[in-house]
């Protein structure tokens, strides 16, 4: 478990606190969204959840372990991972299976891990067939995969991703969304997405919006609609089949449920109505 | 008079193993005063075309003619061209601390008289939804990533060309941030320029240009504008394009067997409502 409490966060000269008292936990196995507009604090957290930031006040407990113990500092990094919107900022190899073997060979395991390590984490992420390949000639999608892997490799319990897929055309954002979801379905991951994308909001089991430094509210996909007016003030628009939802309803489909979140969900239940 | 695009082919890595034809023999018009998108998947192709227009590649075979001028003569480009050109992520481009002095600094080359420059910033404050008297002081990495792109757009704006190209405008901005640049871009027009977008969201561009260019695999798959039918889109939905939950859901219908008007939105709305709403509604 992650173990937020109290923590209030501000930058070094700044005279704002970014993140202001804010408590929570991050259970094992579950798929949190963080939503919240641009310089509400989002990024801040994902920071502070691995201890690259370490929070002013307060304390960040991973395990048991606190984030401000400079002693915890490399365990806590091994069980967290992060991964940034930008693959191109994180991977620094000529080729794809040396970049997702950088992180196991720093911790001085042996040869054969590695290379067991490095396999597995391709297959996970499907680029297995890419192994040999240097990362630049690689489409934004599999760069990114290529990160991911990289972080995999180091058998981490918690993956934090901060806007992992806004590079990304919606092709390549639904088949990383989709890999991310396997692996945490296979592999009690706990994974914590900081996001702009609805689509990839109705995914989650819960859902923090932050807003003003402060978690506003902390609810289920389904329970977006009734949040509408949390949701859009935090910046946050509804997501276009609840928008849909509501302009079908306004034409005299009042019986439509509200907690649909995919267009299919919409399709069978219009069917069904028939 | 428009930008060209005559017959432009461009590969990368040319004679290297990696070797990637990016654009094959395409051809367009951007007509003057208008919103034109560049829409395609990862690697499709749009981003070099957009290099491209912008002279930034030379294109092994073509030619970008700029206001019937050739974009690049004896493998040079032209110095001055009527081109800005706003990169993607450009707030990672700063080069000064302040916000005054980096949208000046493109104009720094031009020998205009620092009156004018002033206007300019002003003005170019001014369209991106900046009040010049709050920000112009202001150091530029206290700014937020939202106010970071507009100011890196600002900066393009100065230059005052009559074309603007922008790549990935919206990537990383939040809902509040993709509304204020669909409002700039709207100013822009207004404005008598022409705008030419590179995304991936097709759902945003059907909301802003007069023309959408399909690129796949290096060249025009299809051209969807402004009075182009729902009956269009629904070929680029089988082509497994994502597109608006409305249009989405109606083409899912429409598999079913339910036979609901393409006319437009409200159409499609007006008739989902209709098949299923039950016949004792009045």
């Amino acid at each position: 478990m992650i173990s937020l409490q109290n923590v209030t966060y501000q930058y070094p000269k700044s005279n704002r606190n970014i993140l202001n008292n804010i408590s929570g936990d991050f259970l094992e196995g579950e798929f949190i969204a963080v939503v919240g507009k641009n310089g509400s604090g989002k990024s801040t957290l994902a920071r502070l959840l691995n201890g690259l930031l370490v929070p002013v006040n307060g304390q960040v407990i991973v395990d048991s372990l606190s984030t401000k113990d400079r002693e915890n500092q490399i365990k806590i990094r091994q069980k967290v991972g992060l991964l940034l919107s930008s693959p191109d900022n994180q991977i620094i190899f000529n080729l794809v299976e040396e970049d997702v073997a950088f992180g196991p060979e720093n911790l001085g395991l042996p040869t054969k891990e590695i290379k067991y390590r490095v396999d597995a984490a391709l297959k996970m992420v499907k680029m297995e067939e890419f192994k040999k390949h240097p990362p630049y000639l690689l489409s934004g999608g599999q760069k990114q995969k290529v990160a991911l892997a990289g972080l995999l490799a180091l058998n981490p319990k918690y993956l934090v991703l901060d806007e992992p897929t806004t590079m990304l055309d919606s092709q390549s954002k639904q088949d990383v969304i989709k890999t991310i979801l396997d692996i945490k379905n296979a592999t009690n991951l706990t994974v914590i997405m900081i996001t702009h994308d609805l689509e990839e909001v109705v995914k989650a089991d819960r859902i923090l919006i932050l807003d003003e430094g402060l978690i506003k509210a902390d609810i289920k996909p389904e329970e977006m609609y009734d949040n509408k007016a949390v949701l859009s003030a935090a910046g946050v628009e509804l997501p276009e089949v609840t928008q849909l939802i509501d302009e079908l309803n306004n034409k005299g489909l009042e019986s439509l449920p509200h907690n649909l979140l995919t267009v299919d969900e919409l399709v069978n239940e219009l069917c069904r109505l028939k | 008079m428009p930008i060209k695009v005559n017959n432009v082919s461009y590969a990368y890595q040319v004679g290297t193993p990696y070797e990637k034809l990016a654009l094959r023999d395409v051809v367009l018009t951007i007509n003057d005063n208008s919103v034109v998108g560049l829409f395609g998947i990862t690697s499709s192709g749009k981003t070099t075309l957009l290099q491209v227009m912008a002279g930034l590649i030379v294109p092994q075979k073509g030619q970008v003619l700029v206001d019937d001028v050739k974009l690049i003569a004896k493998g040079k480009r032209r110095k001055f061209t009527n081109i800005g050109l706003v990169f993607q992520f450009p707030e990672t481009q700063f080069v000064l601390d302040r916000v005054y002095d980096e949208i000046a600094y493109g104009l720094t080359y031009q020998n205009l008289d620092k009156f004018i420059i002033k206007e300019r910033v002003e003005k170019s404050l001014g369209l991106v939804g900046l009040s010049f008297s709050t920000y112009k002081d202001r150091n530029i990495r206290t700014l937020s990533s939202g106010e970071k792109r507009r100011v890196a757009i600002a900066t393009i704006l100065a230059l005052d060309t009559k074309y603007i190209l922008l790549d990935e405008p919206t990537a990383g901005l939040d809902y509040l941030g993709r509304l204020d640049l669909e409002r700039l871009i709207a100013d822009l027009k207004a404005n008598d320029k022409t705008v030419v977008l590179v995304s991936h969201n097709l759902n945003y561009l059907l909301n802003i240009c007069d023309e959408i260019y399909i690129i796949a695999d290096g060249t025009i798959d299809s051209i969807i504008t402004n009075k182009s039918s729902l009956m269009d889109l629904e070929a680029l939905y089988m082509a497994n394009y994502i597109l608006p939950a409305y249009l989405e859901t109606v083409f899912k219908l429409r598999a079913r067997g339910y036979d609901i008007s393409l006319n437009n939105k409200e159409a499609v709305l007006e008739g989902i409502a209709k098949v299923f709403r039950g016949d004792n509604y009045a």
